[in-house]
């Protein structure tokens, strides 16, 4: 079948893909310079729960460098994070458009290089609070969306074949790691266990968990198809490129419909709008791309000279995703250029919460009331339907997650410090909250408890309008107060 | 595949997937390119099918059911 009789062309331009991918890239900027701005200053500020100092001392600034290096304070984190809103503000209704001729090129590039260069920012001084494989790849796109030219000059291919490298790199990583990290992918029955145990489960996660057996072989199946098959066929002709996009951004909105995993759907959905040609949406829709002018020439040599760098950095990623000892979501240098990514390598079996609590009691005892903290996204209360939060990313969240995969806080540094905040009744840490039971001043004493959830069988569920059943497993935190900070008996607390 | 020192430890199921996902899209933009029934387009269309081939062992090899 020659694929000029369907009407399509092989190759093609990419206005419209550098529209979809610049305009939800701009989107995504946006939230993550909110939750900058929200969560940054009471996770990793001045005086957040890892505080900015450990940054500076545990890194040089050529290995993670940081305007926060040289201005660790959290009046420039708030300009940093404001002025990023503004400026994806500015990328999201295409403010380079309106500036004329000669100089939209130039703005473009430094709008965009902006945006990245502040991100980086918070990236490498933002510790554990931002050590997803998401922020890598918003980094990785985001500078490649520098070279995407301006509206008035054609898109230039080689860098939306470079923004389906990263594609490729995201899903096929992320398909490797899964046949090779757990065997219930390889028998088909991770998905009896991803929706309940994932880090955030959604309002429809509770539905999915509960699709028959035989659902769940045939989607994990699917999601082996897709992550390992289909990668290839981004860089095949049309229309197979964009039909294998259009199966990303499928398999995608199931998980979006189905978890909440802050923007990681949503970037990769950006990702696949650059397997669209202009070709194959004028013969879907009816859009005609606009004339362009051709690139000046520096900014040609420009693109390619970026290309083969990007080329020379992806050796590294590349080996490593095709090794048996593959490790994922890794970056290869300081600026996070090319990376490799994965997700869910293995699955959880059982899902563990820490529930923290306080009491205004001076002293605990049996009869003791424990009033209990509720988090934005993480269940805690068995009564409440799991909430839609993505794509925004409650970090917060997302480490008592991984905290409560242990028995103890021992790996998790940071969440003794977050029980003296909640002591000291701190404005910023309470913030990050969605519900303090203690209004009118801080508790007197907290504890962290461990429990296992499960969520409710539909029996269950109709009869007591629970979302999850639970039951306790042990202390995380035996009870400490403020007289406790800094002292011996605190540390014994956390043990 | 990757000869010299940092040659990774390749699963064979990697080899196939790999193997066959290159051999597909070469397939594929052969089909494009060349004329109907030529022997050139006659390689690419087999190229697509062993490539499918090789994709669907790399995985099926895999499972566990």
């Amino acid at each position: 079948m020659v694929l000029s009789e369907l009407g399509l062309p092989a190759g093609g331009s990419y206005w419209f893909a550098r529209f979809l991918v610049r305009r939800g890239l701009a989107l995504l900027y946006l939230l993550a310079f909110l939750v900058a701005a929200f969560q940054f200053r009471p996770l990793a500020g001045e005086d957040g729960l890892r505080p900015l100092r450990e940054y500076i001392e545990r890194a040089e600034f050529r290995e993670r460098p940081s305007l926060f290096y040289y201005v660790p304070s959290d009046r420039a984190i708030a300009v940093a994070a404001w002025a990023g809103v503004g400026l994806a503000a500015l990328a999201l209704v295409g403010a380079p458009a309106v500036v004329s001729a000669p100089f939209a090129l130039p703005a473009s590039m430094l709008l965009w290089f902006l945006l990245w260069a502040l991100y980086q920012s918070f990236v490498n001084a933002g510790g554990v609070f931002y050590g997803y494989g998401w922020e890598s790849m918003l980094l990785e796109v985001g500078f490649l969306a520098v070279f995407l030219g301006d509206p008035g000059t054609a898109a230039p291919g080689v860098v939306v074949w470079l923004l389906r490298w990263v594609l490729f790199r995201n899903m096929f990583g992320a398909g490797l790691i899964k046949l090779r990290g757990d065997d219930c992918w390889r028998e088909l029955t991770c998905m009896d266990y991803h929706y309940e145990t994932q880090p955030i489960p959604n309002p429809l996660s509770w539905y999915a968990h509960h699709l028959p057996d035989r659902f769940h072989r045939v989607e994990t199946l699917g999601n082996h198809v897709v992550e390992l098959a289909v990668p290839f066929l981004y860089f095949a002709p049309q229309p197979f490129a964009a039909i294998a996009g259009v199966a990303t951004i499928a398999f995608q909105g199931w998980l979006m419909l189905t978890g909440n995993f802050s923007w990681l759907n949503a970037l990769t959905i950006v990702l696949a709008f650059s397997t669209f040609s202009d070709g194959v949406l004028a013969g879907l829709a009816p859009v005609a791309a606009p004339a362009t002018a051709a690139a000046p020439l520096p900014f040609v040599v420009l693109v390619l000279l970026v290309a083969a760098l990007v080329l020379a950095l992806s050796v590294r990623p590349a080996l490593n995703t095709v090794s048996e000892t593959q490790v994922m979501n890794t970056s290869y240098d300081p600026i996070h250029l090319v990376n490799t990514y994965g997700a869910f390598g293995s699955i959880t079996r059982d899902r563990y919460e820490i529930v923290v609590q306080g009491t205004a009691d001076e002293t605990v005892g049996p009869d003791t009331e424990w009033r209990t903290y509720e988090f934005k996204g993480k269940p805690t209360d068995p009564d409440e339907r799991p909430g839609q939060v993505a794509p925004y990313h409650l970090r917060l969240d997302w480490q008592l997650w991984f905290a409560a995969m242990a028995p103890t806080p021992r790996r998790s540094p940071w969440f003794p410090r977050f029980l003296r905040k909640l002591l000291e009744g701190d404005e910023a840490t309470r913030s990050l909250l969605a519900h303090d039971p203690f209004p009118d001043g801080p508790p007197e004493h907290v504890r962290a408890v461990r429990y296992r959830y499960a969520f409710t069988s539909p029996a269950e569920r109709s009869e007591t309008g629970r979302w999850w059943s639970r039951e306790r497993v042990g202390t995380y935190v035996r009870p400490i107060s403020e007289g406790d900070l800094g002292s011996r008996r605190f540390g014994a607390g956390l043990r | 595949m990757f000869p010299g020192r940092d040659a990774p430890d390749m699963e064979r199921f990697v080899q196939y997937i790999l193997g066959g996902g290159i051999a597909l899209v070469g397939g594929l933009w052969v089909l494009a390119g060349v004329g109907r029934g030529t022997p050139v387009w006659a390689g690419g269309l087999v190229a697509v099918l062993l490539g499918s081939l090789g994709l669907a062992v790399g995985i099926g090899t895999e499972l566990a059911v």
